[in-house]
């Protein structure tokens, strides 16, 4: 069976870094892209089966990188988590109207991060 | 009396009814006797049964405790077992931030980039969006990088004053473990030493909210870890750059 595939979209070389050490335990094939726009551009070619979504980013913040991959037809169905170094009920709300899955904070919690993944690609 | 006498033979016919009747009565005590018999070994047999049945219930109920004691140990087991795998998940996490930073540290050796990296390593990695890191120079703390800051105000601070100015001047760590009036929102300030002089001093504000306002142990030893690990880098970039300059300086 192929390995599930993961695009982690960051501007922080240390996140994208700590992201991929932890998914590396669990045998994911990694994807990553630097900034929203990179995101959602990668994920129509390639087709991840999630997507780890930064908020604070240049050219697309993740909110909008988020709407921008449910609205587009070849990538509304793949699950995105937001990753934020904010979370107060507010920027969570907006993760969740832009249409992310699920959230979780910085720093990242490996078990936590490993959970949510896990959960959502019914592994 | 003669044979057809009505009296004699009516006594006949009772005494032959009475032999009957005795001999009906008898048979019938008799199949009581065995019933009465019967009934009494089938009560002997129930009682051992209902003995035994009782002796089961009693064994199936010290059975039942043992299982429930077991249940228990395996639960508390089983509870330990979880709260281990959490610790052990949060070591592995420690030991993760702790091999991040190491190898971000010493990806460049471009003063300015170390500096961006050690801002980036405390922002995701302790969970800090205003962070500061001061240089010693010309006997004055200077602001060389900064994130979420007002750096004009954080511009310069003299040696010795406040937490800042103390940390640089004694080398010793400022981790309170409560909120402190004099520290103006300063959470955390961590030096970073070159061969036992106080080169930086790195400076923790505002923490984000999910941390609930304070630094954790776990923090305090990765401060002091990334600070070992920062002076070196900053070292080796400080070394590469006279390098270059001396190796310009000959051509």
């Amino acid at each position: 069976m192929a390995r599930k595939r993961i695009l982690l979209v960051d501007d922080s070389e240390t996140s994208l870094l700590m992201a991929r050490m932890i998914l590396s335990k669990a045998n994911y094939d990694i994807l990553v892209a630097k900034d929203g726009q990179q995101g959602v551009e990668t994920a129509a070619r390639e087709r991840p089966d999630l997507v780890l979504l930064d908020v604070v980013m240049p050219r697309l913040n993740g909110f909008e990188a988020c709407a921008e991959l449910k609205s587009r037809p070849e990538t509304e169905a793949i699950p995105v988590i937001m990753v934020t170094t904010r979370g107060d009920g507010a920027s969570v709300e907006t993760g969740f109207a832009s249409g992310a899955a699920d959230y979780v904070t910085k720093p990242v919690s490996g078990l936590e991060l490993l959970t949510k993944v896990r959960n959502l690609l019914g592994d | 009396m003669s044979d057809h006498d009505p009296l004699e033979s009516y006594v006949r016919r009772v005494q032959a009814d009475t032999h009957r009747y005795v001999r009906d009565l008898l048979k019938e005590n008799e199949n009581l006797r065995v019933a009465v018999a019967t009934l009494h070994v089938d009560k002997a047999r129930l009682e051992e049964e209902l003995l035994a049945t009782r002796e089961s219930v009693d064994r199936h109920r010290l059975e039942e405790k043992r299982l429930e004691r077991r249940l228990a140990e395996i639960a508390a087991e089983n509870r330990r077992y979880s709260e281990e795998y959490v610790m052990v998940e949060q070591q592995n996490s420690a030991l993760a931030n702790l091999y991040v930073a190491g190898v971000r540290l010493h990806s460049s050796l471009d003063r300015s980039e170390i500096l961006a990296i050690i801002i980036d390593i405390i922002e995701f990695l302790v969970g800090c969006d205003q962070v500061g890191v001061f240089a010693v120079e010309d006997g004055r703390l200077k602001l060389v990088a900064s994130k979420g800051l007002d750096e004009e105000r954080w511009a310069e601070i003299a040696l010795g004053d406040g937490p800042i100015g103390r940390t640089a001047l004694t080398g010793q760590p400022y981790l309170p473990l409560a909120p402190d009036d004099e520290a103006d929102g300063l959470t955390a300030c961590v030096p970073v030493k070159f061969r036992e002089s106080v080169a930086f001093v790195l400076t923790l504000f505002r923490l984000l909210p999910q941390k609930s306002g304070r630094l954790d142990q776990v923090d305090h030893d990765f401060l002091s870890l990334l600070a070992a690990q920062a002076g070196s880098s900053l070292a080796a970039a400080s070394l590469f750059s006279s390098s270059r300059t001396v190796e310009a300086g000959a051509r």
